[in-house]
C-alpha cells in the first residue's frame, strides 16, 4: 500500500520541502513555538548545538494542571542558587526540573531520593523558584476508582493542596477532608503537622467525603 | 501430503517447545501442526492487551494454564501516560475465568488490576497457583487478602513495584493454618506493617519456600529469626537494614545467613546502617545476583561487601559505587552478566558523587560475560563509547542515560552520534538500545545501517529531522518496539513507513510533531493498526489538522476499537465500531 505524502497535509516543520526528499541531508531543526512563552532570539535556525534545557521546555505542549512543569518564566530574574542563564550550556548546581518524566527514574526510585533530598533541605522553604523538583505522590478520592497525581512541590500549604485536590475531583472545598499515609504506613489526617515534617514523611493521599 | 506421525508423537515432540516463538512457528508448517499444536499449548504471552481479543485467544488455544499479558506503554514508568489511559485487566479475568477454569498461572505488567478481579482470580480457579504483578496498581490489600485466603494451591505471589492501596497488613494474616505449598512471597513494594507473628508461622510452614522478599517495616532485629526458620531459601530481601549498633544482633544475623547454603540472591537493604553489611559475608561468595540500589551507604563500605562477590552475575547498585567501585568489581566479579547503576539524586545536574564514563569502560574491560547494561550518568564522551563497544561485541542490552538532556560529548562537545554508531556496529547481536545525550540524524543512520538485531529502541531528545526516523524503521529490521519523545520527528517518516508499523508490536511518540492529520490519515489507511492520540488539552475537536498532537500511541492489533478509553484518547480514522471513517 503506497502512501502519497503531501496529501492535504500542511507540514509543521516548515523548512522542508513537501516532497519527503531521502537526499536531504540538512540537518535543520524545525521550531515549534508553543502559546507559552513569547521566544524572542532570532537564532532559532541556528539552534547551537547544545540546546540549553529551557528551549526544550518551550516544546512540550503538556498543559495538565497537575503536571504542570517548572515555568521557567520565574527563573530569569533574581540569582538564587539553581537558577539557569537562558543561554549557558552548563550552570552549576542546576536542577533538572520541569521535564516530566525525565530522567527516567521509576516512581518508586524517585521516593528513595526525594527522602534523602527532603530530610536535607527540610529546614529550607521552598525558595528555590518551586516546582524546580516535582514529588509526585497518588492521590484516591473515596468512591471513586481511578486514582489521580499529585505534586507536590506546586503546594505550600494544606489549604491550596485540598483546594487543588477537590477541584480535581469535582468536589467542594468544604465536602471533603484529607488523610494520608506517612512512612510508618499509618493514615493520618492532614494538617497536623508542620508542611515540612508532612512532606518528609508522606507516601499517599486520600481524600475522604465529610 | 497427510501428517504421518500420529498425533500422539506429534504432540511429544511439541511439548518440548517451550518459546512462543518456536510455537508460532511450528503452528503455520501445515494445517494439521496448527490443530495440533493449538490443542497443546500452555502458555499464552500477549504483549499489548489492546492487541487481541481475550475470546479469539481462548477459541484458538483451549487448553492453557499460564496467561502472560502486558498493558501500558513501557514510558507509562516515567509519569508519560496519564491516568485512566487503560490497561484494564478486568475484561480479560471475566473471559479467562469462563475459559479456562484449570488456568494456574497469571503474570500481569503495567495493567490495572482491581480488587474484584483479585477476587474473581481467587475465586475461579481450582488449581490456581502463581500471581506475579509487576508495576501494576489499582488495587488494594483487602485484593491479596482473598487471593491468599481462597487459593489453595497458591505457589507464588509476586508483587513488584506494584502501587497498592493499603489499608492495613493484615493480608498476611489470611493464610490458612493448612497452608504449606508457598514457594514464593515477594511483597518488598508493600508499606504496611504486617504481623510478625503470622509471618514467621507462614515461614515456618512452608518447607519449600525458596523466594521471601520482605517489606521495609520488617525490622533488621528479626531478621535472623526467619532465616533460621528457612534456611532453605534462594532469594531473599531484607527489609530496612538498619538498626542501633549491637553485637548480640549483628552476630545472630551473621550466623543466620551462614546457615542459608543456597542463597544465590539479595535484595532490599533499604536505609542501610554501614555497620551490618558485612552480615552478609559469609554467603556473598555464593551470590549471583545483589541488588544494593535503596542502599545509601558510600562507595567503600559498598565496595567492601561487592568485591568479595565473586560469582556475581548480575549487581544493581546506587552511583553511590562511584568509579573506584566499579573499578574493583571489574576485578573481583569476572562472571558479571548484567550491571545496572541508578543515580541516588537525579534531579540535579551536578554530580555529588564520583561516578562517571570511565566505571562503565572498567567493567566493560574487566567483565568478559557482561551483556546486559543500565547506567545513569553525567558525562559521556564517544571514545568511551567505543572503547566500551570494542571490549563488548557481546552486549545485548544497552541502556544509557545521561542525566543532562542533548549534552555533548563532554571532551570535545560533539554530538555522542560515533560513540553510538560504534556500539551498533560492533555489538551485532545487541537487541535493546536506549541512547541519551547530544544526537543528531547521524545516530540514526548508523542505526538503521547497523542495528538488525534491535528489538526495541528508546529515544529521547535527539535528532534533527524526519530523516532520522526513517532511518529507524527503514532499516531496523527486528524492531518492534519504538519508544519516542521529545524528538523533532514529524508525519513524512511516519507515513512513507506506515507498513512497518504493522510489523511491530507499539510506536509510542511525545511531544514531537506528528499532526492530527497525519494521525487520521494513519488510521484511516491502515484497518491493522490502533492509531490513539492521547491529548489532555480542551477543544481538541476545534485545533487544525495540522497541529502536532501531545502523544501518540500505535499499535497493531487484531481486535479492533478499544472500548475503555478515557475522553483524552482517540482513536483515529476509525468510528466507534471500528469502521473506518473516512469524514
Amino acid at each position: 500500500m503506497e502512501l502519497y505524502l503531501g496529501l492535504a497535509l500542511s507540514s509543521s516543520a516548515s523548512s522542508c520541502s513537501s516532497q519527503f526528499d531521502l537526499n536531504c541531508h540538512e540537518s535543520t531543526i524545525p521550531v515549534h513555538r508553543s502559546n507559552k512563552r513569547k521566544h524572542d532570539d532570532d537564532d532559532d535556525d541556528h539552534v547551537p548545538q547544545t540546546l540549553p534545557l529551557l528551549v526544550w521546555n518551550n516544546f512540550c505542549c503538556n498543559k495538565n494542571q497537575l503536571n504542570e512543569e517548572h515555568d521557567q518564566d520565574h527563573d530569569n530574574d533574581g540569582d538564587n542558587d539553581g537558577e539557569v542563564e537562558s543561554n549557558s550550556i552548563f550552570v552549576r548546581r542546576r536542577n533538572i526540573g520541569g521535564v516530566i518524566g525525565w530522567p527516567p527514574v521509576k516512581l518508586c526510585r524517585r521516593k528513595v531520593c526525594h527522602r534523602k533530598i527532603g530530610s536535607n533541605g527540610g529546614g529550607s522553604d521552598d525558595g528555590d523558584g518551586g516546582g524546580s523538583k516535582s514529588m509526585y505522590v497518588k492521590v484516591h478520592m473515596e468512591g471513586i476508582g481511578i486514582a489521580r497525581k499529585v505534586d507536590l512541590n506546586m503546594h505550600q500549604s494544606y489549604q491550596t493542596l485540598v483546594h487543588t485536590l477537590a477541584n480535581m475531583f469535582g468536589k467542594c472545598y468544604g465536602d471533603v477532608k484529607l488523610t494520608y499515609q506517612d512512612k510508618e504506613g499509618d493514615w493520618l489526617l492532614a494538617g497536623d503537622v508542620p508542611w515540612g515534617s508532612f512532606i518528609n514523611t508522606i507516601q499517599r493521599l486520600k481524600l475522604l467525603k465529610k | 501430503m497427510a501428517c504421518s506421525f500420529p498425533e500422539e508423537v506429534l504432540e511429544h515432540v511439541f511439548s518440548f517447545l517451550t518459546s512462543q516463538k518456536d510455537r508460532n512457528a511450528v503452528s503455520v508448517v501445515c494445517k494439521s501442526w496448527y490443530e495440533m499444536e493449538r490443542w497443546c499449548r500452555k502458555r499464552i504471552f500477549v504483549g499489548n492487551c489492546y492487541s487481541v481479543n481475550p475470546r479469539i485467544m481462548i477459541r484458538r488455544f483451549p487448553e492453557v494454564k499460564s496467561v502472560e499479558l502486558k498493558g501500558k506503554p513501557h514510558f507509562a514508568d516515567f509519569n508519560l501516560v496519564p491516568e485512566g489511559w487503560g490497561g484494564f485487566v478486568y475484561p480479560w479475568i471475566v473471559e479467562i475465568a469462563r475459559g479456562y477454569p484449570w488456568l494456574e498461572e497469571i503474570r500481569l505488567k503495567r495493567m490495572v488490576v482491581t480488587d474484584e478481579c483479585l477476587e474473581m482470580i481467587s475465586k475461579s480457579f481450582k488449581n490456581f497457583k502463581v500471581l506475579v504483578l509487576s508495576s501494576c496498581e489499582g488495587f488494594s490489600t483487602d485484593g491479596l487478602a482473598a487471593i491468599v485466603a481462597n487459593c489453595r494451591n497458591l505457589r507464588v505471589l509476586d508483587l513488584r513495584e506494584c502501587e497498592v492501596e493499603e489499608l492495613s497488613g493484615h493480608w498476611l494474616s489470611h493464610f490458612p493454618d493448612s497452608f504449606t505449598s508457598l514457594e514464593s512471597l515477594n511483597m518488598a513494594c508493600l508499606l504496611s506493617e504486617v504481623s510478625f507473628s503470622a509471618l514467621e508461622r507462614l515461614v515456618a510452614r512452608s518447607p519449600n519456600l525458596k523466594t521471601l522478599r520482605l517489606n521495609r517495616t520488617v525490622p533488621l532485629e528479626k531478621l535472623s529469626t526467619l532465616l533460621q526458620r528457612a534456611p532453605q531459601l534462594v532469594d531473599f530481601g531484607t527489609g530496612a537494614y538498619s538498626a542501633e549498633i549491637r553485637p548480640d544482633v549483628y552476630s545472630s544475623l551473621a550466623d543466620a545467613f551462614s546457615g542459608c547454603k543456597n542463597l544465590k540472591s539479595l535484595s532490599g537493604f533499604w536505609d542501610v546502617t554501614p555497620a551490618y553489611l558485612p552480615a552478609i559475608c559469609s554467603v556473598c561468595s555464593l551470590l549471583t545476583s545483589l541488588n544494593l540500589s535503596y542502599a545509601t551507604t558510600q562507595s567503600p563500605d559498598l565496595t567492601k561487601i561487592v568485591g568479595q562477590c565473586y560469582n556475581l552475575q548480575r549487581l544493581v547498585v546506587l552511583d553511590y559505587i562511584e568509579d573506584t567501585g566499579l573499578n574493583t568489581i571489574s576485578i573481583s566479579c569476572k562472571d558479571l552478566r548484567e550491571l545496572v547503576v541508578f543515580p541516588s539524586d537525579p534531579f540535579v545536574a551536578d554530580a555529588d558523587v564520583l561516578l562517571t564514563e570511565q566505571g562503565l569502560v572498567s567493567v566493560s574491560q574487566g567483565c568478559p560475560k557482561l551483556q546486559s547494561v543500565l547506567y545513569f550518568c553525567r558525562q559521556m564522551s564517544n571514545s568511551a563509547l567505543i572503547s566500551i563497544s570494542k571490549n563488548r561485541p557481546n552486549l545485548t542490552c544497552f541502556r544509557l542515560c545521561i542525566i543532562e538532556p542533548r549534552a555533548p560529548d563532554y571532551v570535545t562537545l560533539e554530538p555522542l552520534d560515533v560513540g553510538f554508531g560504534s556500539v551498533v556496529e560492533n555489538c551485532k547481536q545487541l537487541t535493546r538500545l536506549s541512547m541519551s545525550g547530544l544526537l543528531t540524524d547521524r545516530v540514526f543512520e548508523y542505526i538503521g545501517t547497523h542495528a538488525k538485531n534491535l528489538d526495541m529502541l528508546s529515544i529521547a531528545f535527539a535528532g534533527d529531522s524526519d530523516l532520522g526516523l526513517h532511518h529507524v524503521l527503514s532499516g531496523c529490521d527486528s524492531l518492534r518496539k519504538l519508544e519516542i519523545r521529545d524528538c523533532p520527528f514529524g508525519d513524512k517518516a511516519l507515513l512513507a513507513n506506515a507498513s512497518k508499523l504493522e510489523r511491530m508490536r507499539s510506536l509510542w511518540m511525545s511531544s514531537c510533531f506528528v499532526s492530527f492529520g497525519a494521525c487520521k490519515l494513519l488510521g484511516q489507511k491502515m484497518p491493522g493498526l490502533n492509531v490513539e492520540v492521547i491529548d489532555e488539552r480542551e477543544n481538541i475537536s476545534s485545533i487544525p489538522e495540522c497541529t502536532p498532537v501531545e502523544k501518540v500511541y500505535i499499535y497493531r492489533t487484531v481486535s479492533g476499537q478499544r472500548f475503555d478509553i478515557p475522553d483524552y484518547v482517540r482513536i483515529m480514522g476509525k468510528d466507534k465500531d471500528g469502521v473506518y471513517d473516512l469524514s
